[in-house]
């Protein structure tokens, strides 16, 4: 058995693993992007609060129970109600006033919003990492010759399980239909008798609510945070649901994986692993140049 | 016409004065002199931002790496070619020089990609250039370049300002800035009044990339050194925020969210991550109020002034007459 | 008779399965107005996009004054002097007319950056050859109070005159005029009428008009090119076209027997 191969296969299951987290939030990420067509770069920052939340709802929880997915579910619960309370209130003061603005004006308010709850944080609770609470036991298992961590299977079953369902809901149920509705065109929705208004906070709750899982998946993979690591998870979710096709789950999916495979392969290919940056983000420009609108979405031929 | 001219010159020569008398007689502590060059050195980040972000109405988020080129290079070329301080406006011009490059390789995407997209490959850009300088030994690594020659004063900041002001307010009312705002309006109808998209374009971002470029050589030269970790991504916030604060599409909005951010930023430091989260919510109140930013597409005049006093009585005049009828 | 201004020869444009135009000839003689009628969708519009260069033809040669056009990128061909207007009107808003009129003018320009940076008299003496151009332009078209609005305050029917002096400004020989009409009453439409023919005696050109108004058409086309699913049905003078049986049955259905 050639080692190549076998830490090829290795880096698969770190790619699996790490692409489930990033879709999920991408996901999270392109639900706001694609309905109230609003570029939120207060997504890290949520995400960073929800993960404080969950770290102090676990605590709480371990506090009284020693059962650990009982901690979980109800830190998830507790976690995600107060995260999308927040992200509407968000919605509500610094995005609903801006309705009809430039595109850019709803950018530079979200980084305000980001900017703000960043350094709120900082400001009571310091920069000093935390550790999460461990929420799944570290059983490992080995299969020709490739380690499966108890924790990876998990991440990537809730994870697959989180885009299934909510792909399923905005699929079928009415509110997903109204919300594409919305997201394809928010003015005929509102003649048809959907609130635009309404529909946009869902978004924004479900948008939460996936920013939640994955705050509890990645601090399963990576248990250490602090105030600061809102920042990459923005920049990571952004170029994942962009990189897919701008409002399409599948696309934020797709783009989440081919995210973190790139992030784990390209170490392979190169002498260090310092210039993992370099080839990624290359990786990423020329997949855009060949695929101007992403990879799923459609060329827009323009009407003259 | 002429008068004006005469003026203006005027108006410099006094700056200039004040500079040397600020200077070499002590009217002013020295920490408030480095805040005064650290928004003069942000007003020609922000007008070169603006030329891009603002005027050609592409979100772009390269100027990070831009600014690192050229703070990189004219860094380089104090310390080992032009090691004299008279030579120093040879080493920003050759900083500025390397930023155009960069900033054409830049233009390349937009002919094609647009919006949200392009700004994903400036992104990449800008983090590109900030690992390559972490990973090359040859610049320092990620401990960057020192010690660079201080040659960066209050004299040369107020230098190049001026000079970042009167030639940006040429280019924008040039042909050049026709085409661009024609493109930012509407791409495809401005090709079809005969505006070469891809060369306006180029000269767009090459003239951004030459002041961006400048203003890192200022920044490096004032601080006397310079690593990858200021080019990351709060660099390519701050840039966000002074433009968008400020006003897009315009100098006076450009020098004004300079002065703004800078100010919040350096001089409040005593308050500690205070000033980031009222800087925060400065950012969206304006936003709310004026979501161009506080300049959008404005310029400062005398006119405009007294058009604002007029609309202003006006408006009173009404609320009175109202009130009147009212009663 | 002269050579033609333009010409399409076996022109087509398929977008997938879609043959927005399909195999198209004909050409257009110096001077003249010309009109292209067809029911919606027939491809009116796509003839001016591949003329213009929006689009590249999937097949065929375009001309214009004898040279081949086809792969042409638009701001090259309206250089060379076509140039037009939009169904849907698209003036640059924000901007004052007098702006929208000079954004038209680049390819006339000829000082460079260091002219600009440097201030040069060459640079003066341009910008006021210019602005002088197109004022003349905008007063001949009766728009020379409009000069300082922004182009998005004004109102529709001046918008649309707007449109024509931008594309003017271009300084064309062949002039493509997008449903000129849309949204006019009679009484607009007859003032349209006598401004199309002064503009072409004016500043001598060809001009090809796409539209749906009959009455435009008919009253002042010197040749009309009517087309239908990409094809062409007839062309001819306007009483040759009002009595072509095929044009007829396109337009009102087929003959009951």
């Amino acid at each position: 058995m050639g080692t190549y191969s076998q830490q090829f296969l290795q880096q698969t299951v770190n790619l699996v693993q790490l692409g489930s987290i990033y879709g999920l939030l991408a996901v999270g990420f392109s639900m706001v992007y694609g309905i109230a067509r609003l570029v939120n770069f207060a997504y890290g920052p949520i995400f960073m609060v929800s993960t404080y939340l969950l770290f102090f709802f676990g605590t709480l929880m371990s506090a009284m129970t020693e059962t650990a997915w009982i901690v979980l579910v109800f830190a998830l619960i507790g976690a995600s109600a107060l995260t999308a309370l927040l992200a509407i209130i968000i919605e509500k003061i610094a995005y609903k006033p801006l309705r009809g603005a430039p595109k850019v004006s709803v950018v530079v308010s979200s980084v305000g919003v980001g900017m703000a709850l960043e350094y709120l944080v900082l400001s009571f609770i310091g920069p000093n990492p935390h550790r999460m609470p461990t929420f799944v036991g570290n059983s490992r298992y080995t299969v020709g010759g490739v380690n499966f961590s108890l924790a990876t299977i998990i991440i990537v079953a809730v994870a697959v399980a989180a885009m299934v369902v909510l792909n399923l809901y905005i699929k079928k149920s009415r509110t997903g239909i109204a919300l594409r509705a919305v997201a394809e065109d928010g003015l005929a929705a509102s003649f048809m008798g959907i609130s635009a208004n309404w529909m946009i906070s869902v978004a924004f709750i479900l948008s939460a609510i996936m920013a939640t899982i994955g705050a509890s998946l990645y601090g399963v993979a990576y248990p250490t945070f602090n105030p600061y690591f809102g920042e990459q998870i923005n920049w990571w979710s952004f170029t994942a649901a962009v990189l897919g096709g701008i409002g399409s789950v599948k696309g934020a999916i797709l783009g989440g994986y081919l995210l973190a495979a790139v992030n784990v392969y390209s170490p392979m290919l190169l002498p260090t692993s310092s210039w993992r940056d370099v080839v990624a983000f290359g990786v990423l420009i020329f997949v855009l140049m060949i695929k101007p609108a992403g990879l799923i979405g459609k060329k827009r031929i323009e009407k003259v | 016409m002429k008068k004006r001219k005469g003026f203006h010159l005027i108006l410099f020569a006094v700056g200039l004065a004040l500079c040397c008398a600020v200077m070499n007689f002590g009217l002013i502590q020295t920490s408030k002199i480095l805040i005064i060059q650290y928004v003069g050195i942000y007003i020609i980040f922000v007008l070169g931002i603006n030329l891009v972000n603002g005027y050609l109405g592409i979100f772009s988020l390269a100027h990070a790496g831009i600014m690192a080129v050229g703070g990189y290079t004219a860094s380089l070329a104090s310390m080992h070619i032009f090691t004299s301080p008279w030579m120093f406006p040879l080493s920003l011009l050759t900083g500025g020089m390397a930023s155009v490059l960069v900033g054409l390789c830049v233009a390349v995407p937009s002919f094609n990609v647009r919006g949200d997209y392009l700004a994903i490959i400036t992104l990449g850009f800008s983090l590109i250039v900030k690992s390559i300088l972490q990973n090359l030994e040859v610049v320092g690594g990620p401990r960057g370049l020192r010690p660079i020659p201080k040659y960066t004063n209050l004299i040369w900041v107020y230098l190049c300002v001026v000079l970042a002001i009167v030639m940006v307010n040429r280019f924008v009312k040039s042909k050049y800035g026709r085409n661009m705002m024609a493109i930012r309006e509407d791409q495809i109808a401005s090709e079809l009044v005969s505006v070469d998209v891809r060369n306006a374009k180029s000269v767009a971002f090459s003239v951004s990339a030459f002041f961006i470029g400048i203003s890192g050589a200022l920044i490096c030269h004032l601080l006397s050194y310079t690593n990858p970790n200021s080019y990351g991504y709060s660099a390519i916030i701050d840039g966000l925020v002074m433009v968008y604060l400020g006003g897009v599409g315009s100098i006076t909005g450009s020098i004004i969210g300079a002065l703004i951010w800078q100010i919040l930023v350096q001089s409040l430091r005593t308050i500690g991550t205070w000033r980031w989260i009222i800087g925060g919510c400065i950012l969206v109140v304006i936003m709310i109020f004026q979501p161009n930013g506080i300049f959008g597409n404005r310029e400062l005049s005398i006119a405009g002034i007294k058009r604002a006093f007029a609309a202003i009585r006006n408006r009173l005049a009404k609320g009175a007459a109202g009130k009147k009828d009212g009663q | 008779m002269s050579a033609p201004v333009a010409s399409f020869d076996n022109v087509s444009m398929h977008f997938g399965g879609l043959k927005a135009i399909d195999g198209l000839s004909f050409s257009v003689a110096k001077g003249k107005i010309v009109g292209i009628i067809g029911p919606n969708g027939a491809g009116k519009t796509t003839v001016f996009n591949v003329l213009s260069g929006v689009y590249t033809p999937t097949a065929g040669e375009i001309r214009f004054n004898g040279q081949l056009i086809n792969a042409l990128r638009p701001h090259v061909i309206t250089g060379r002097g076509v140039a037009r207007t939009f169904q849907n009107i698209r003036l640059f808003e924000r901007q004052s007319v007098l702006d929208n009129l000079r954004a038209a003018c680049c390819a006339h320009i000829k000082y460079g950056i260091l002219d600009v940076m440097l201030s040069t008299g060459r640079m003066h003496r341009e910008e006021r050859e210019i602005e002088t151009g197109c004022m003349d332009i905008l007063s001949f078209l009766g728009l020379a109070d409009k000069a300082g609005v922004k182009a998005g305050a004004l109102s529709y029917g001046d918008q649309r005159r707007v449109e024509i002096a931008r594309a003017l400004a271009c300084k064309p020989e062949l002039l493509l005029l997008d449903e000129p009409a849309a949204g006019m009453n009679p009484a607009e439409m007859d003032l349209l009428n006598e401004l199309i023919v002064r503009v072409r005696d004016h500043y001598t050109l060809t001009i090809l008009l796409v539209e749906h108004q009959m009455r435009l058409v008919m009253g002042i086309c010197d040749e009309i090119l009517a087309i239908n699913f990409g094809r062409k049905m007839a062309m001819g003078v306007p009483a040759e076209i009002r009595s072509n049986e095929q044009v007829l049955e396109a337009y009102l259905g087929k003959k009951v027997r």
